[in-house]
């Protein structure tokens, strides 16, 4: 049911982390709107029509304007209901905040898609990026700009923990579909914490697709991408930004790479 | 301390500092220059910026600040009441904060394959960047630049193009702007080039296309090895 006061429709997926982050800012901030479920092999010509330089999710359309890129979207519901922050206020503090959420997106995302979408060898050397890049937010959290916080926006949850924390879900699905350790509790152990804090949050429990369904849905990712690997001779480390898979696939990946 | 507190770590072959060189200059700011050896970074570097390790890092009152776009956005807040580089209202913000990452992802990622490409690919590189400037051309509108009538965040995140394009066409001996194709484009490319700010600041040519041959080598060689 549209609500008309705030007038905000999301398109997005059930299975996209993207998704989630602006389903959960906008849950924080108590913000009502219409969701529009998209199946990415089949796109609505609304989707195409407000975002046609991506065609992907989420878009957001606020009094029939649409606003696309997650990070972009969380800043501007933040920007527009100013009530519940979730950038901090201070300009240094808010640099800080944007350069882990872009290094969220560009380096530890991609890695932990690489992971998926690899085997044998080409696994552990993507497995072990996504320990540097881990190693490097956990060094923060100990002794960091983030020392002592209980989440990266201090005493509640901010614009980094929902980048970070959607899709770190999916780190506990690949460990089971793949047998792989990304968050070790000894080798990243304020991450690990960090992580179980903000999957308590209740905002966040409402969020989290259920765990079978994510299971479900990365086994058969798995092994459509396995499969692909196979028939091609592409390169396991680019098949997070390979443009050969099919939707389904890239939203996986898209998914892992929102970690 | 004010602004005497700003340093700019940087070199000058690198387009993302001159986003802060030109974010800075417009703002009046003053700032003081680190050079650094990009083959022999400072300790000070490293101690700043752990995670990329690289230029430009701003030091503003002894906190650093890495990542360019990261950087012209915290001068834009921090100081606030001069020349402002993004609009104020959210959504204009957002449609700014878009197209300044479409250029990132599209024009950047899109200028290095170009150059780093031969034969059919090199040619399929270039009609893709062709797509994406096209693409990039529908948000300048009727406009001189893309922040309206003066230089914008987009504009700063995207005035590489202008001069590094061109010396890429050099070097690798392709037009990729015809005006033809790309009227507005090639109109803001000449708009951005006779800007003083931007005249004041060109880095010497020749330096910086002896490295783009270097890359352009580099790349080449490890390929054929």
């Amino acid at each position: 049911m549209e609500n008309t006061l705030a007038g905000i429709k999301l398109f997005g997926s059930w299975a996209s982390s993207y998704t989630h982050r602006v389903q959960l800012v906008l849950k924080l901030k108590g913000l009502d709107f219409e969701y529009v479920e998209e199946e990415l092999t089949n796109k609505s010509p609304s989707l195409l029509l407000y975002n046609p330089v991506y065609k992907k999710v989420p878009v957001l359309l606020h009094l029939d304007r649409p606003i696309v890129e997650s990070v972009i979207i969380l800043q501007y519901i933040d920007e527009t209901w100013t009530d519940r922050p979730i950038m901090p206020a201070d300009p240094y503090e808010r640099a800080l905040a944007r350069f882990w959420c872009y290094f969220a997106d560009d380096k530890l995302g991609p890695a932990v898609g690489a992971v998926f979408g690899s085997a044998g060898e080409d696994q552990k050397a993507a497995v072990a990026q996504v320990h540097e890049n881990l190693k490097l937010v956990e060094t923060e959290l100990r002794e960091g700009a983030f020392k002592g916080r209980r989440f990266f926006g201090g005493d509640a949850i901010g614009i980094l923990d929902i980048v970070l924390g959607c899709g770190s879900y999916w780190l506990a699905v690949f460990d089971e579909v793949m047998e792989v350790k990304l968050v070790d509790p000894e080798a990243f152990p304020l991450f690990h914490a960090w992580l179980r804090e903000f999957e308590e949050q209740e905002e966040v429990k409402e969020i989290i697709p259920a765990i079978d369904r994510l299971l479900e849905y990365a086994r058969g990712i798995r092994q459509m991408m396995l499969g692909l690997k196979d028939a091609s001779t592409t390169p396991a480390t680019t098949a997070a930004t390979t443009t050969t898979t099919t939707d389904n696939s890239s939203v996986v990946v898209e998914s892992a790479g929102s970690v | 301390m004010g602004e005497e507190g700003v340093k700019l770590y940087g070199n000058i072959l690198s387009p993302f500092v001159l986003r802060v060189e030109w974010a800075l200059q417009l703002k009046g700011i003053k700032y003081e220059y680190v050079n650094e050896d990009l083959s022999n970074k400072s300790p000070q570097l490293l101690q700043y910026n752990p995670v990329h390790k690289m230029v430009p890092v701003l030091v503003h009152n002894g906190r650093p600040i890495a990542e360019s776009a990261v950087i012209v956005e915290y001068i834009d807040e921090a100081w606030s009441d001069f020349y402002p580089l993004l609009p104020s209202n959210p959504y204009q913000k957002a449609t700014t904060r878009f197209w300044a990452k479409f250029v990132e992802e599209k024009c950047l990622h899109g200028s290095f394959d170009v150059l780093s490409r031969v034969g059919e690919e090199q040619l399929q590189a270039v009609k893709e960047m062709q797509e994406s400037l096209k693409t990039l051309e529908g948000h300048l509108e009727e406009n001189k630049f893309f922040g309206g009538e003066t230089i914008g965040f987009v504009d700063i995140i995207a005035g590489w193009m202008p001069s590094w394009l061109g010396m890429i066409e050099e070097i690798i001996g392709i037009k990729i702007i015809n005006e033809e194709d790309l009227p507005l484009i090639s109109a803001w490319i000449k708009d951005f080039l006779d800007h003083n700010l931007v005249k004041e600041t060109m880095p010497p040519q020749e330096k910086v296309m002896a490295h783009m041959r270097a890359i352009r080598e580099n790349v080449l060689s490890a390929m054929s090895a």
